[in-house]
């Protein structure tokens, strides 16, 4: 229970004193079993912890800039040494508070990132000792090792955000003087870091890990200078791949963490894509450029372990999965029907279809994430679905009219329709918890 | 001690990669001859590396040379071969797609990579006390004919920076 519920409970559990609701030994036994004498204490600890910890931050900034002042007129074997003392104390400290001491586990392991951060910052200042200017980004390629080297060490997963951010920009890097060895970093990524997110079991660092995987795509995509449709079509591979990594994790771990933030992530995503070839022009592009069968296709891959997920999922057969499942197999089934025609009329210069398409498969899963919401009482949902719908509505009153005036009352009327939407789904909200609480 | 292995190893890798930062220049600096190059510094300001002179070599810009029509790509290993004149300081000679495998008694040659115009031998920086960033600045303004680099080179064309000589005056940082 955090202190801020203790405080809660506290002040409540005099209130119900005061009105006799229980005897005092009830009282006494509640405030024993949740600590509740303790919250003052806990607040006086957490304000001198902060006051030492700030105290402690005041005096090492003034150290840094007394060293940083006189760092020239130091002999370079002192700099040297002043470095590796630096590191050293930062992960002895840590070590010792975390693994050894035991005592304060959380300040050593920020002690062994700092130390980390420290071994970071030393590969540019030897480097600057000795005269050294190489390629920027090869700084970054020698400090995701280190830091990578102390994330499997200690099983540290901020040690292992900073491994994964060096090495981006190391790949970055590599792109402006060796691209085939840059591409590799595709495998690399997945290969270094995937088992750490496995070893730690994190939904937060398997996400970041989706996340920089699909930007590094992103850059090989740009450097490989494909077609606008084909980028498109390689990006949504690469976003299934993610898909289905954390579907088989969650199903592994028995986390459903990981299937949420898969398919949180790809959702999202697709949304985007059927928005943005709901566009005649773009969707033209695609058509004409004959690539619309493989984005189709690709799409459709999406799709099919969004749908298999709730199957996997104990709780399946929810009113609210049950809906997602459907609209997504329906949409499948359009997908589906729409390759085999398109495949049968390869030669036709006839790209509405598509476009149609999308447009639909934009309105059913904006819809799906509105119901969703408003049944299920969830805001993030529930706006993101009104939105996205609002967002398609007004998009296609832009693209095909011109008319001012018209553009002007389709725009107030989404606004109105926002403010009712708002007021409704709040009230909807309110009365269902209320309606919740007191059953 | 079973559980100091995880943490003594990631140490021994984290100082074993710093090691390697200056290695190449250690070794190059303690087996290299040493050469005197001519220099121009262009930009003796850095946001980021702090204070530190940006070095430009007549071995650096093919392009303004007669070897320009030697088209190098980006990322391509050239070599500049250089020959020692009247008063001993060592000026372009040749640049080579290949390492020269016969030179004269007075030639040495540099293995360099080039970049967009450029070729990049590690001897392009030197980092100078803030403190007397001015004073050399104006110096090498001064003196920018008489400003040399002494640095250590290799048979094999591998280089590293050792000091800075503006007319008569030595600066070793």
């Amino acid at each position: 229970m955090s202190v801020p519920q203790k405080r809660w409970l506290a002040q409540e559990m005099q209130k119900w004193q005061e009105e006799g609701w229980f005897p005092p030994d009830i009282a006494e036994k509640i405030q024993a079993r949740y600590q509740l004498t303790e919250i003052r204490d806990d607040g006086t600890n957490r304000f001198l912890m902060s006051v030492y910890a700030m105290g402690a931050l005041i005096v090492g900034m003034g150290v840094i800039t007394f060293v940083a002042a006189n760092w020239e007129a130091i002999p370079a074997a002192f700099k040297l040494a002043m470095l590796f003392a630096a590191m050293f104390t930062a992960h002895g400290l840590g070590f010792y508070f975390w693994k050894i001491n035991g005592k304060a586990p959380r300040l050593g392991h920020a002690l062994l990132l700092l130390g980390t951060l420290i071994f970071a910052a030393n590969i540019g200042l030897i480097a600057q000792i000795f005269h050294i200017r190489g390629n920027w980004y090869n700084g970054f390629g020698a400090s995701a090792v280190g830091a990578l080297a102390a994330a499997y060490a200690f099983r540290s997963i901020p040690n292992g955000v900073f491994a994964l951010i060096c090495a981006f920009v190391y790949g970055l890097g590599l792109y402006e003087d060796h691209e085939s060895i840059a591409h590799w970093m595709l495998l690399g990524i997945p290969l270094v870091f995937v088992p750490l997110v496995v070893w730690d079991k994190s939904v937060a660092f398997f996400t970041l890990v989706g996340i920089t995987w699909v930007s590094y795509v992103v850059l090989a995509i740009s450097h490989m200078n494909p077609s606008f449709t084909d980028g498109m079509s390689l990006f949504l591979i690469a976003l299934q791949v993610v898909l289905i990594a954390g579907l088989v994790l969650g199903a592994w771990q028995k986390i459903d963490g990981y299937r949420l933030a898969g398919v949180v992530f790809a959702l999202i995503t697709l949304l985007m894509f059927f928005y943005l070839f709901g566009f005649r022009e773009l969707a033209k592009d695609m058509y004409d450029s004959k690539k619309a069968l493989t984005y189709g296709l690709s799409a459709l891959a999406l799709l099919l372990p969004l749908t298999a997920w709730p199957f996997y999922r104990k709780e399946a057969g929810t009113e609210h999965q049950k809906a997602v499942q459907l609209s997504l197999m329906g949409l499948i089934g359009l997908g589906m029907a729409v390759a085999l025609l398109y495949l049968r009329a390869m030669s036709a210069e006839n790209y509405v279809l598509f476009m149609s398409i999308n447009n639909i498969a934009s309105f059913v899963l904006g819809g799906v994430m509105l119901y969703i919401g408003y049944t299920g009482l969830r805001r993030g949902s529930f706006w993101f679905g009104l939105v996205y719908l609002f967002m398609i509505i007004g998009s296609r009153f832009f693209e095909y009219t011109e008319d001012l005036t018209l553009k002007a009352v389709v725009f107030i009327l989404l606004g109105i329709s926002l403010i009712i939407a708002t007021f409704r789904f709040e009230k909807h909200l309110k009365a269902k918890q209320t309606k919740e609480v007191t059953t | 001690m079973k559980k100091y292995i995880p943490f003594l190893g990631m140490i021994a890798l984290q100082v074993l990669i710093l090691a390697l930062v200056p290695a190449r220049t250690l070794v190059t600096r303690a087996v290299g001859e040493e050469v005197s190059l001519p220099l121009a510094p262009i930009d003796p300001y850095d946001m980021w590396s702090g204070y530190y002179v940006i070095l430009n070599y007549d071995i650096s810009r093919p392009d303004l040379t007669q070897w320009d029509k030697l088209n190098f790509e980006n990322g391509q290993t050239v070599w500049a071969v250089v020959k020692r004149d009247s008063v001993g300081t060592f000026r372009l000679s040749r640049f080579a797609k290949e390492k020269q495998e016969s030179l004269t008694s007075n030639e040495r040659q540099f293995t360099g990579t080039y970049r967009d115009g450029s070729i990049r031998y590690g001897i392009e920086a030197y980092f100078i006390p803030e403190a007397r960033r001015f004073e050399i600045e104006k110096e090498v303004q001064k003196k920018r004919e008489q400003t040399r680099m002494i640095v250590a080179v290799t048979p094999d064309g591998r280089a590293a920076v050792k000091r800075m000589v503006i007319g008569n005056k030595t600066y070793e940082f």
